[in-house]
């Protein structure tokens, strides 16, 4: 092979990979979207900004905790990857229902995080809790809509009752995807784009 | 320059200092000279575009337009990424030699490939951390630097490989020694031994040699395991060999600002010297350490580096004439370790034997400077005295009495040199001195 063929056959290869990355990181995404199952996790919004990907909000969960009576033996455990298998409680939320070291076989309803720090409950007695943390805690939004989308959570915040913010998050046998944030029964950007509406 | 000679060549002909024939031929060696160099301007200004325009799409897509569609998203994702591989092709196929197509379609397809990324992170809110991210990024522009030979896309690698090192190494929420970051930096090093082989002495090899030194440098600290005392002899044998590299023959036609391994090397040895003046550091720093070789990995990191650093001098010594006399930065690091052992049993030996050295640093500076003419060299000595006279001056763990002692003694010093220097002037030239002396 001459070096000119060399040089096209290592471009075409190249450029291959470059397409080829790209259209995997999508195809995976789309598949756990498709076929996953849509879990509503309760969060809360605040807005930071990344310099190549733009604003996003970051979810902050309130349910990634896990209370148990055998924590102690998870203390090993600190800073691994485990596996955290869900089911929905009765108002319709994810709940942890059990934490696996190796990807459970009996369901698909799982996603790969990472297990944080391990404490005891104080107000539980001989109880402790696993604090996970979540692969996913973005949801990126229009640059002009990520600071008044914390702003109104903050606003709605002050009825607590009133307010329900929660994220769509579609799992699939270890990966979550975060579809949507609903902030009221509407998805955020609309809720955000009505309020910039009425002022 | 060029044009400045050539203006006054008219009045040297005039002025009959040289011939009309002299006057040609340097016409004549200017005129190839040019025809010879490839059109800079041209590069500079194509990658410049590329950048910018790159830049700004990457910009423009983090915005993050709502009114489009999940899959429209997913296409304008593709559209700069296929844009900069035609511009790639087309260069391949039509331009091969020219290095402002080569290079200004790389710049603008690397950063093509950081906006795709990140566009589809925007669309499927995946979270990963910055560092995954520059990772995935560099990865797939790295073919970029060989496939066309584009001495900018090697830079942006170093660049965000030394990002990637920063981000993984230095992370606040426990970060560790950044394994990957080595065989990045070995992946990119091809191409940089092709650059000293072939263009030694191009603007992108003086760029890469900044960013290489500055690369190790930020990124050696994050390699220290638990215990890191001995990092700091792991940095002095690095900044030893990087001064010891920036006297190889490649750096032989290159001014000292384009130096950057020699630069960085003894400014980072002064510096590490400095700190280590002060009493404090021997005492609090390594005072505490429960032994002396814990035989952690700092311990290897300083060993490996000091015999890299240790087989370059010898290296260096060999291939050297016989008359060479070695700056004492070269050699310093030879020195420096013994004193960093015998610091942890006597801090305060430790701290005057490095006061000295620093002292001695300065004067063999000055006086070398002196000789040779050298100003810069000259002002290197004066800067080490200087800085070094302040930091004891205000040092408060030296009693004022003992302070004042010292000083008085090193000035006294200093008048008893130059009168000896004057005497042995006159001894050996009078017939000079008497010219500049009315008496």
């Amino acid at each position: 092979m001459t070096r000119n063929n060399l040089i096209f056959v290592a471009f075409a290869a190249m450029v291959l990979l470059q397409l080829f990355v790209p259209a995997y990181m999508i195809v995976e995404q789309e598949n756990v979207i498709k076929k996953g199952k849509a879990f509503k996790f309760r969060t809360a919004p605040i807005d930071p900004s990344d310099p190549f990907r733009g604003k996003y909000i970051t979810l902050s969960f309130e349910d990634d905790r896990l209370l148990t009576a055998d924590w102690q033996a998870w203390e090993a455990h600190e800073d691994a990857e485990v596996y955290l298998e869900l089911e929905t409680d009765s108002a319709g939320f994810a709940r942890i229902r059990q934490v696996h070291l190796s990807p459970p076989a009996h369901t698909q309803d799982y996603f790969r995080a990472t297990l944080y720090n391990v404490y005891e409950a104080h107000q539980h007695p001989g109880m402790g809790y696993l604090h996970f943390r979540f692969p996913f805690n973005r949801f990126y939004m229009e640059e002009s809509k990520a600071g008044p989308a914390e702003q109104l959570y903050r606003e709605a915040g002050r009825q607590p009752d009133s307010t329900e913010v929660y994220a769509v998050v579609y799992v699939r046998s270890g990966k979550a995807v975060v579809a949507e944030v609903m902030l009221n029964g509407l998805p955020i950007k609309e809720a955000v784009a009505a309020q910039q509406k009425e002022e | 320059m060029r044009n400045q000679l050539l203006k006054y060549l008219q009045e040297l002909v005039q002025a009959q200092v040289i011939s009309d024939q002299t006057a040609e031929d340097i016409q004549q060696y200017f005129a190839r000279k040019q025809q010879a160099s490839p059109n800079r301007s041209m590069m500079v200004f194509g990658i410049l575009g590329a950048l910018f325009v790159g830049l700004g799409i990457l910009l423009i897509l983090a915005h993050n337009w709502d009114h489009f569609s999940r899959a429209t998203k997913t296409v304008i994702a593709f559209v700069p990424l296929l844009a900069g591989q035609l511009a790639c092709g087309w260069t391949l196929l039509k331009h091969p030699q020219s290095a402002s197509w080569r290079e200004g379609s790389s710049t603008f397809l690397f950063l093509a490939i950081g906006s795709c990324i990140s566009l589809i992170s925007q669309i499927y809110n995946i979270s990963g951390s910055m560092s995954s991210f520059v990772l995935c990024w560099m990865l797939l522009g790295l073919p970029l630097v060989y496939v066309m030979r584009s001495g900018m896309s090697s830079l942006f690698f170093l660049t965000g490989v030394t990002f990637y090192g920063w981000e993984v190494g230095y992370n606040f929420s426990g970060g560790h020694a950044p394994w990957l970051y080595l065989l990045l930096l070995a992946l990119a090093l091809p191409f940089y031994i092709q650059l000293l082989r072939k263009r030694p002495n191009s603007n992108f090899t003086y760029f890469h040699h900044w960013l290489l030194a500055l690369s190790v440098v930020i990124v050696l600290g994050s390699f220290s395991g638990s215990q890191d005392h001995w990092m700091f002899v792991a940095y002095f044998a690095l900044f030893a060999l990087l001064y010891l590299y920036g006297q190889t023959a490649f750096f032989e036609q290159a001014k000292m600002v384009y130096n950057a391994p020699r630069l960085l090397g003894s400014l980072g040895s002064v510096v590490l010297m400095f700190i280590f003046s002060f009493y404090d550091m021997w005492k609090d720093v390594l005072g505490d350490q429960e032994w002396l070789f814990p035989l952690q990995r700092d311990v290897w990191i300083a060993l490996l580096l000091s015999l890299a650093a240790a087989g370059l001098y010898f290296w260096l010594r060999r291939r050297a004439a016989e008359n060479w006399e070695p700056n004492p930065m070269s050699w310093m690091l030879f020195f420096f370790i013994p004193t960093f052992v015998l610091g942890h049993f006597l801090p305060v030996v430790a701290t005057i034997v490095m006061n000295l050295a620093i002292f001695l640093l300065g004067i063999y500076e000055i006086r070398e400077g002196a000789r040779d003419r050298e100003l810069g060299t000259l002002n290197f000595g004066l800067l080490l005295i200087s800085a070094l006279i302040v930091c004891r001056f205000f040092d408060t763990d030296i009693s004022f009495v003992l302070r004042g002692i010292l000083f008085v003694l090193i000035g006294a010093g200093f008048f008893v040199a130059n009168y000896r220097m004057l005497k042995a002037k006159k001894s050996s030239n009078p017939s000079t001195e008497q010219q500049h002396d009315p008496q």
